[in-house]
């Protein structure tokens, strides 16, 4: 009940006139309208959480609320650096078409980056991880590369490579594929022996043991450890983005940030936040697809 | 035929020799069990047999061929169950055989059938091996075995973590399956229960301290009546010299 208590406060509150122009309670309302809605669909589909989105949906009425009494309504913050809310939703009607293109943008290349860095990381590690001699030459190697952060060597991929995108889309490869790499040669020391044994005692050649016992085992891992995976991607890209790209999400705030338009930075940084919270859902749809465990 | 000359053996090459100057020979058809106190040097034996680990000292050959890797044609169950978890109990089973490179396609998908009906898998074919008991896991393991057929059989306290009904039937098919056919398969049984030994073998070792000190032979009429709990004090008396090997 606080939580609808709260969401009367708020919605009385948009009416009332302010001290701050605004674009209008209509995208306010839209946007709080889609919240609620999503919170009615989340608690029918799984009751038992109901108590707990209902909170989590207070929290953002409360802050919503005390935004509004600051920014619009008495007008105490900083003009240009803290917009009104209803100036923010108002640039998701303004500017939906970008955003969809520049989401879409990023998110093929964060799909090219992820899928290559993670299978090639994969299968280069698991070979490694099964043959000792090139374990003892690529774990040194791997080691001492893993840790940079592939976002210092952007200025010069950007150098090098043809297009901007391909050269994010190695940003995102090289911070996804080395962590994926010194994972999957630690693995293979990790197998159950019963089970490389009974695969040794069928005569599987090693191309049959790498892709038909060590990488299938492998599976649950990669999977268990993709959110992180993916946020670390996204992070990634968007910082790539913002080194000189011409669409997507990360240059969609970096590029009205030089204008100072604060209320579009900050729509843009809650497109990203969406962005990462649909990443993660589907990433956490893929680990239920495994139905085994090891 | 086993040959096993002189072997030694030590884990990462360290001083502790886990199998000490062994020999011995295993007859075409013989069901040999081999028994022993915990750490005697059992399971390594049979490693070493199946090709997985190799003699520091001697060599094992097999049918006049050395024993250098692991083959198809030398089963392994463990006394830890081995099944691939991403597949199914009917895709484990497949997979052996398809690998073994000896079965057709339709023969496989039979052959994994009937031996998971024997070992009372049927009704849990398509589940996974973590939705499975111990002991559940360790009868498609032993179907898995017994379905390719290999002309060496080695068994690591197999049944170990199964009942007593469970373990009286699958003793029975594996002696059956032993005797039938033109051609029997060479077993090697590795168990910690003197009773099992002397319902199954036809000749059965002990080892000590990496070494094997004693063996007799036994009689398939000692067979029969030790599983069936007949003539009591045959089978009571063999027991009893048995157990005094471990003294």
């Amino acid at each position: 009940m606080r939580q609808y208590f709260l969401l009367a406060v708020l919605t009385a509150l948009i009416f009332l006139p302010g001290q701050k122009d605004t674009a209008g309670p209509l995208y306010m309302l839209t946007a709080i309208g889609l919240m609620e809605g999503w919170f009615q669909f989340c608690s029918f589909r799984k009751p038992d959480k109901r108590r707990a989105n209902a909170d989590i949906l207070s929290i953002i009425w409360v802050l919503l609320i005390i935004w509004d009494i600051f920014v619009t309504k008495l007008d105490m913050m900083h003009p240009v650096l803290v917009p009104a809310p209803e100036n923010i939703f108002a640039v998701f009607a303004e500017d939906w078409l970008v955003m969809i293109k520049g989401f879409i943008s990023s998110m093929e290349i964060l799909l090219i980056g992820v899928i290559l860095g993670i299978s090639s990381g994969t299968v280069l590690g698991l070979i490694c991880g099964w043959y000792q001699h090139l374990k003892d030459v690529f774990f040194p190697i791997a080691n001492v590369l893993a840790p940079i952060p592939s976002i210092v060597f952007a200025p010069y991929i950007i150098a090098i490579m043809p297009t901007f995108r391909s050269a994010s889309a190695v940003v995102v490869f090289l911070g996804i594929f080395w962590p994926v790499f010194l994972k999957s040669v630690i693995s293979v020391d990790g197998i159950d022996r019963n089970i490389i044994d009974s695969a040794r005692t069928l005569e599987l050649k090693p191309i049959s043991m790498i892709f038909e016992v060590l990488l299938p085992y492998s599976i649950p891992g990669i999977l268990s450890g993709l959110k992180v995976t993916m946020t670390t991607a996204m992070m990634l890209l968007t910082f790539a983005e913002m080194l000189g790209a011409t669409e997507g999400m990360g240059y969609y705030i970096v590029n009205y940030n030089t204008y100072g338009n604060y209320t579009k930075v900050i729509a843009g940084i809650i497109v990203v936040a969406i962005a990462v919270t649909i990443v993660g859902f589907i990433t956490t749809r893929l680990q239920k697809l495994v139905h085994w465990r090891n | 035929m086993i040959e096993i000359n002189s072997i030694s053996f030590s884990y990462n090459n360290n001083s502790q020799e886990v199998i000490k100057d062994l020999s011995l020979k295993v007859d075409d058809g013989e069901f040999l069990c081999v028994i022993g106190n915990s750490g005697c040097g059992k399971s390594t034996l049979l490693r070493l047999i199946a090709g997985l680990d190799m003699p520091q000292k001697g060599s094992i050959v097999i049918d006049g061929r050395q024993v250098t890797a692991p083959s198809a044609d030398r089963t392994i169950v463990f006394q830890q169950y081995s099944l691939f978890p991403w597949l199914k109990v009917l895709d484990n089973v497949k997979f052996a055989l398809k690998k073994s490179g000896r079965f057709s396609k339709s023969e496989i998908h039979d052959r994994a059938v009937y031996f998971l009906e024997k070992t009372g898998m049927a009704q849990d074919m398509n589940k996974y091996p973590y939705q499975l008991s111990g002991g559940m896991r360790q009868r498609t393991a032993i179907a898995r075995a017994l379905a390719i057929d290999s002309p060496f059989l080695l068994l690591d306290e197999p049944f170990g973590a199964l009942d007593t009904k469970i373990r009286g039937e699958l003793q029975e098919l594996l002696k059956e399956l032993w005797q039938k056919g033109d051609r029997r398969m060479t077993v090697v049984f590795v168990t910690h229960d003197l009773e099992e030994a002397l319902i199954m073998g036809n000749r059965i070792v002990f080892m000590k301290d990496g070494a094997i000190i004693r063996e007799k032979t036994i009689d398939q009429s000692i067979n029969c009546c030790c599983s069936k709990g007949l003539g009591q004090e045959d089978c009571m008396a063999l027991k009893e010299e048995l157990a005094g090997w471990y003294l």
